[in-house]
This record gives C-alpha cells, structure tokens and sequence, in this order.
C-alpha cells in the first residue's frame, strides 16, 4: 500500500503559499552563498594567514565587550523600570511605559548624534554653558549610545514576564518560609529567565549589527571595521571574511539563547483564574524611584529632543535646507514604501505554512526569514553587492537591489505578528469556506484574512518605520546620489556638521515616533 | 448548477418511508488513511455506503477514525489507498482528487466554525453562489426560517446562544443545497438539557428537506435515536452496519454490544439453535456451534417470582427512576457476573438470593474486526 508522498502532500498546498514562502525562504540563502564564494575565491592559505591575524582578534574583542557592556547598561535601565511600572505604587505608570518604550523611535545614530554633540569647543553645551567638556567617543560613548536606544527591547520583555508571573508562585514561596529576597532570587528572577534571554538577544543581534553608533563613536566594532576595509581597502576578501565571522558570531550567540533557554516550562502549570497583584508599596524609596525613572527618560529620550531641539533653534535651518529634507523624505519613503508592501506579502504565506501547514520543510522556510533578520546589516549589504557583481550585475546600485536587502533583513519583524494571529484563528474557518464551495484562496481571502488583517497592517507599518530609519544597508547599497534621511543624518553628523544634520534626524525621529504607538499596542497583547 | 430546491426535493418523506434500496450518496470503497511518521491506520480498507435521504451515524470511542473518515469524504484529508464517490462521482482514488470545494458536501463542524466578522445571514449566505446578491439574501432567510431564527439574521455569531450558533451552522451547510451533510459531533458542545431537543429539530430539519447525512458521535444514545443506520467503527475499522435496533439487538462482536449498552457477555457451547451456558441452555437468535461467546441484555433477564431459573446473589440495587439495575453474582461456585434490569417496583434487595430466567434470545459473537486484522499481518 503507497503511503502518502512528501510530494503528494506539498501538492495539495496551494500556489499562493508554496511559491512565495520558497522564494522568499531561497532569496535569504542566496547572498549568503555569494558571500562565501567571495570571501573563498582566496586559497586557503590567505584565508589562514588573514584570519589569524592579530586585528581579526581586536574586532572580535572590541566586539564581544561591547555587547557585553550594552547587555549590562540596559539591564540596569530596563530591569528596575519594568519592575517599577508593573509591581509598585509608582504613579503614572501607563505614561512613564510609553515614554520609556519611545526610544525605539530614535536610530541608535541619532542618540549617538545628540551624545556626540553634547561635547567638544562647537559642542552644545559649550554654546550654552561654555562647558567644554571632551566628546564622548570610543568605547563608552558607543555604550551609553546602544544601550539608551536597545533598552527598551528589554523593557518591553521583561515587563511582559512580570506581568504574567502568577502571584499565587510567590505566596506558595513565602508560605513555605521564604522572605521577600529569597523570593526575588528562587522564584520571580528564574521566571524571568526566558524573558531577560529573549531581550538580550534582541540587544545583542542589535549590537552586532549597528553600524552608525560604532561608526560615528569611532569603535573598532566588527560592522564599522568591515565597511572601512571594503571602502578603503583594494583587496575586498579580508571585508568578505570579516562578514562571515560576524555573521558566524551572530549565529553562535542565538545558538546559545536557544540553548540557555532550553526545554523548561515556564507557564502556570495548573487551572483556575489568575489573582490581581499586590503592588509593592515605595513608601521611603519613592523619591529614589522617581528620581531613578526620570533620569533614565530624561538620557534616553529628553537628551535626543533637547539637543536636536536646541541645534534647531541656535542655528535655524533655512527654506533650502528644509526643502532638502523634504525631497530625502520622499526619496526614503520611496524605498521604504514598498519595501515594506513586499515584506508583508511574503510574508503572510511564510507566517501561514509556519502556522498551519505540518510538513517537513515549512518551519525551515521561516527559520531562514529569522536568519535574514539576524544576518547584520553590514554582511548582508556586502553579500548583495557582491551577489548582484556576480549574477545580477544590472541590478548592482539600484533601488531593486535595496529593496529586497530591506525584505531579507525585515520579513521576520512583519511574520511574527501575523504568525501569532494565525495561531488564534482556527483552521476550519477556512475548511467551512471550502465545503460552501470557495477556492483556496478565496476560502483564505474571505475568512481567516479579515481577522488577521490588524496585525498585517500592524507588521507593514512597523517594516515601514524599520525602513524609513534604515542606515547600514542603505548606506552601502543605495545607488550614488541616491541620499535618504539616515544617510544624510549619518554624513552630516561624521563631518562633525552637527546644525545640518539636525533637521534630518529631526524628521526620522518625528516619523518614526508616530509609530511607535503602534508597536507599543501589539507588543503589549503579545 | 443545481438550484435551491430545499423544500421541493423529497419534502414529503417521512421517517418510515425510506426506500428499501436507496441510491447511494455516498460510497467509499477500501479507503485508508495513515497518518505521517505514525504506524497509526486511523482508517483501514474500509467499505461503506449511504444512501439518499438516509441518515448514517459513525459511533466509536476516541480514536477510532471516526473524524478521519469525515473528513476523508469532505476532502480535508486526502486518502492513501480506496476511492470516495460522492453523488455518482468519483471525488478520490489514486488517480483522482476532487477538492473540497467541488464535492457538494456540506460540514457541520463540533464548534460551528462561524465566520466571525460576518453576520447570522451573511454566514448563510455566504455558500450561495448563484442569482442577485437579493436573491441570495432572500434564500439565506429562507433557510433560516426552516431552523427558526430569522429574528437572528442581523446578529453576529458571538450574540447567539450555542444552541442557537448550532443551528446557524446547520443553516449554512444547507443552505447550497448540498449532495450530503457532514456533521462533526455536532451536539457535543451543547448542555444535555439543550441536546435532546436540538438534537430532535435537527433530525426533522434533515428528514424535511430530504437531506443525506452523515454524523459522528462517541454517544450511543446520540446515535441511536438520530440514526437511520448505525456504523459503529473501532481502530480505522467497521464492526457492524445496520438499523439501530438491529445493531442493538442483535450486535456481532463483543465491542458493539458492550458499546450500544449494558450487556452480560457468556461463554457457552453452541449445538445449532441452542447453547450451553451456566445459564443453562439458552435459545440463540442465531445458529451457532463449539465454543462461541454470548450477549444478553440485562432486559432480556427476569427474576422469577417462585425461585426458577439459576440462582444468583444480588449485590446491588441501582434505582434509575423508570427502572431499576441490579448487579448480580451466580450462586454456585462460578463468579460469572450478570446485570438484570427490572421495572421500577421490583422490592429485591442487595443480600438476596433469588433466581433468574432469561426471556430473549441469547445473541452468539465473533471476534472483532479489528482484532481480525490484528492477528492476520498478511491482509
């Protein structure tokens, strides 16, 4: 008796999933491959010979304490302000939570901007105070800069934990003789574990990634060392190399996360109704408390506006600059419009066969949407310039090529809101459909479609906003000339111009703060 | 295309009417269904035929392959081996795969699967294809009277009771007048004191409009008062096709009669129309020779008001209302148990000893289906 084929069954998957999510699951792979057949077009023995070299080990310990410090700086925010806006008698809660999740709005370089500008003889607190102070630079600056900008992926995780954690838990521990510090340590913090793991890790893919903090802070991070030597130097093999060891090191770290996070389990186990917490009361630590909060707010996110705000006002733009901006605006929402069109599109089909289809190969195809995201920025960039050399070489500085560089590095932040949708939406909707006699996708388009189509939206906006303040791959795969909002922000900022830049990262910012709503609403239903 | 004809076709069938020889509907032949990466059959070579108008219950434990072979028929599953015909058309067998959009089935599913955006009539219309979007409407409510709840067109499904969202969901399945009518353990979601009347609107919905239907249950009673024919299944298997009388009174295989109700199962010695037990030689309703395994329903035993009969010890006194159960254990040195089921004034007690006759006839066994191919790996 023939048992069912692979085949057979992939058949019965209907086209406007199959074909799709294998295209979108192939394009990830294949500036990867180019990346490799670069970077080992040198023999072996070059390879060795660059790989052992002594400044391979620099960038790779520039980086690691790098991440390392931007891990500890934005545990110190993120942990006491989740547990302050969930647990305690803090006022205000709802406002500090979204003013602490605003600074997702801001590119790291934009914060790096207004730190930089802070300092040095033309810097803003000299022009106001006379204080010169040295600019920050280096490792500290790049520090300060990553962590007030990635906290609040930390923040928003933790206090998503906190909020889940079943009071009964830790009135069992108390009950059983336990004090409140022992239950901190045995029974609320091994509950966030999974929580702490999930930010650090979106913390860390940020810190490997980030070109425009490390480039404008001058740190030999790998990224910043990967553009310098594919700009400047002849032999791009050594850039090609560093790429795969950066990418080799990102997968290496959410191997680890994988397996740190293991196989525990974590939720309730029993039934029944959870019961509202006590808050803490702050009673004799309040002023602590509110003086922590507002200069946590006032770094991350009073610093930005106040400076951008004040260069605006000490050297006020004038109708050209601002004209300027406006034709950036457009050419940036120009890429970054569809970009984020085709990233939703490939991605309901990737999020439906992850979420409803069982069959080897379907959750492959949405792993490697989550590698497309994880590949930083500045390998990716490489790899699609040197995939579009070699195979493509017609679409080599075109806004094709970004576009798709946009829809590689952004699809997994658009699947997984509308994957998490599926998953409520039940199956026989569209089986109902069918038996009425609807077409697949007809059957897809008319039921489970209007019940998913918040959270599209949702991923589109956010892939928009994503885009919009996009610098490493737009800055590297842009065609010549071709100069949106981030990367003139960037340049004017590197010139040491700070008064030009202002306005532009002014209008990042602003755009990306009126998403920030949004992204707020959906991750706090998740 | 066929058009509405719901209150036309077969309006004036009554239960009792149905024809001897209907045509089939739906006919499945050797059809078996694996699931991947499992030794798991949930449906082995399995042979079955509904006929028009007819109401066929699937009954069998979890498990048993009952929702697999509904959904084998819709076409949400796609056999490994056999052949489905819908309405005289092949819809599935190796060469051919009808999806399930084209075998005018209707499903009834365990949660109703309403759409949720979508009103009490669009939900209705939404099978409709042909004719004015008006005419469609019009058709909807039409279909919604025959269940009772035209005052519901306008609502959303989450504004109705369970009860009320069943009777949507049989709506819109028949609604486009389908070949046959699938239904999912359609009354499992419902309190019990809702499910026998739901349970009783739905089979005069069905017999009015003349409708074919196939229904899952794992609860007997469900079965046998919705049925017109039972299939009880058991491990991807049929153990036994037939009326629901039939079926109860005279089950072939252990697994059915315990499984339709009370039985006591005896061992006795088969000699043609009679059969040794330690209930003494008992009639056979029918023949059987050598060692053979017998059902008698706990009715089918009586306590002989002068001490006839075998004796037994009556352990306990079960008071159900409109009857009363009793557990008995036989007086001589066999432990061999027997359930007897009396009138409701019957004044035994627990503790006595009284003797028991039997009434009907005994019903002699095989072995299951299942164990059948169990025990033959060649087949």
């Amino acid at each position: 008796m023939a048992s069912l084929t692979w085949a057979r069954r992939a058949r019965r998957l209907p086209w406007f999933v199959l074909i799709p999510a294998i295209v979108a699951g192939i394009g990830t792979l294949v500036p990867i491959v180019y990346l490799v057949l670069r970077a080992f077009e040198a023999d072996l023995e070059t390879l060795q010979r660059l790989l052992w070299r002594e400044r391979t080990w620099t960038l790779l310990v520039n980086t690691l304490s790098l991440t390392a410090g931007v891990l500890v700086l934005s545990t110190l925010m993120a942990v006491p302000l989740a547990w302050l806006t969930v647990r305690s008698d803090l006022r205000w809660k709802r406002f500090v939570t979204v003013l602490a999740v605003v600074p997702l709005a801001i590119p790291g370089y934009v914060v790096a901007y207004a730190l930089i500008s802070l300092g040095g003889v033309n810097g803003f607190l000299s022009q106001l105070f006379g204080a010169v102070v040295p600019r920050p630079s280096g490792y500290w600056g790049a520090v300060a800069a990553l962590s007030l900008y990635t906290y609040p992926y930390l923040f928003l995780n933790v206090r998503a934990a906190l909020l889940g954690l079943d009071p009964s838990l830790e009135e069992s521990a108390r009950s059983l003789g336990h004090g409140s510090r022992a239950v901190t340590w045995r029974v609320v913090l091994p509950q966030l574990r999974p929580a702490l793991l999930a930010g650090w890790l979106v913390i860390a893919l940020y810190v490997l990634g980030d070109f425009g903090v490390v480039a404008l802070m001058r740190y030999e991070a790998f990224s910043y060392a990967i553009y310098l030597q594919y700009s400047s130097a002849f032999d791009r093999t050594y850039a090609a190399l560093l790429s795969l060891v950066l990418l080799g090191l990102t997968l290496l770290i959410v191997g680890t996360e994988g397996r740190l996070l293991g196989r525990r389990r974590y939720a309730r186990v029993g039934s029944g109704a959870q019961r509202a917490v006590v808050m803490t009361r702050l009673r004799r630590w309040a002023p602590l408390a509110y003086g922590y909060v507002a200069s946590v707010l006032l770094a991350a996110l009073g610093l930005p506006f106040l400076v951008l705000g004040s260069w605006l006002v000490l050297a006020p733009p004038d109708l050209a600059a601002w004209r300027s901006v406006a034709e950036a605006f457009v050419r940036t929402a120009s890429v970054a419009a569809p970009a984020a069109l085709v990233t939703a599109l490939a991605a309901m089909p990737i999020a439906y066969l992850a979420a409803r289809v069982r069959l080897r190969g379907s959750r492959l195809i949405e792993r490697l949407a989550y590698l497309g995201y994880a590949i930083p920025p500045v390998s990716l960039a490489l790899a699609m310039v040197f995939f579009s050399l070699r195979a493509v070489p017609w679409l080599y500085q075109t806004a094709t090529l970004l576009i798709t560089a946009y829809v590689i590095s952004f699809l997994a932040l658009a699947i997984g809101p509308i994957r998490s949708a599926l998953l409520q939406v039940p199956p026989r909707l569209e089986e109902a459909a069918r038996s009425l006699g609807r077409r697949p996708f007809v059957a897809f388009f008319e039921t489970t479609f209007p019940l998913i189509r918040r959270p599209v939206v949702a991923g589109t906006a956010l892939v928009l906003m994503v885009a919009m303040k996009e610098l490493p791959l737009t800055f590297l795969l842009a065609p010549t000339g071709f100069t949106t909002l981030s990367v003139r922000g960037f340049t004017r900022t590197s010139e040491g111009m700070m008064a030009e830049a202002a306005p532009f990262a002014l209008a990042i910012v602003l755009f990306s703060s009126l998403f920030v709503g949004l992204l707020v609403s959906y991750e706090g239903k998740r | 295309m066929v058009g509405y004809g719901l209150y036309t076709a077969c309006a004036s069938m009554s239960d009792a009417a149905l024809p001897h020889r209907p045509t089939p509907v739906v006919e499945l032949s050797g059809l078996t269904k694996r699931y991947p990466r499992t030794e798991h059959v949930a449906v082995d070579q399995l042979d079955l035929t509904v006929g028009s108008g007819e109401i066929l219950c699937l009954l069998g434990p979890s498990g048993c392959g009952k929702t697999t072979l509904l959904r084998l028929i819709a076409g949400f599953e796609m056999p490994d081996a056999g052949r489905v015909r819908i309405a005289g058309a092949t819809v599935a067998d190796a060469d051919t795969w009808l999806e399930p959009e084209r075998r005018r089935i209707g499903f009834v599913f365990q949660d109703y699967a309403l759409f949720p955006h979508l009103t009490v009539r669009q939900n209705v219309a939404f099978g409709l294809r042909n004719g004015s979007k008006a005419k469609r409407l019009q058709h909807a409510d039409a279909v919604l009277d025959l269940v009772g709840l035209t005052i519901f067109a306008g609502r959303y499904p989450h504004q109705l009771s369970g009860g009320q969202q069943q009777r949507v969901a049989l709506a819109r399945a028949l609604a486009p007048a389908p070949a046959v009518i699938l239904l999912d353990e359609p009354f499992s979601n419902l309190d019990a004191a809702l499910r026998g009347s739901t349970r009783t609107e739905v089979r005069q919905i069905l017999k009015r409009t003349g409708t074919t239907a196939v229904l899952v249950t794992h609860d007997q009673e469900e079965a046998m008062t919705f049925a017109d024919r039972i299939a009880v299944m058991r491990s991807g298997h049929l153990e036994q096709v037939g009326t629901p009388e039939g079926v109860y009174s005279r089950p072939e295989t252990a697994f059915v009669a315990s499984f339709l109700g009370r039985t006591n199962l005896l061992r006795g010695e088969g000699h043609g129309s009679v059969a040794r037990t330690s209930l003494g030689d008992l009639a056979l309703a029918r023949p059987a020779h050598g060692q053979v395994m017998l059902s008698v329903r706990p009715e089918a035993l009586t306590f002989s008001p002068n001490g006839e009969g075998v004796r037994v010890r009556v352990l306990q006194r079960e008071f159900k209302g409109h009857d009363l159960t009793y557990a008995c254990q036989l007086a001589d040195g066999e432990r061999q148990r027997l359930v007897v089921q009396t009138g409701p004034s019957c004044t035994v007690q627990a503790g006595d000893i009284v003797g028991v006759v039997v009434a009907g006839a005994a019903v002699p066994l095989q072995a299951s289906a299942a164990t059948r191919a169990r025990s033959s790996p060649g087949a």
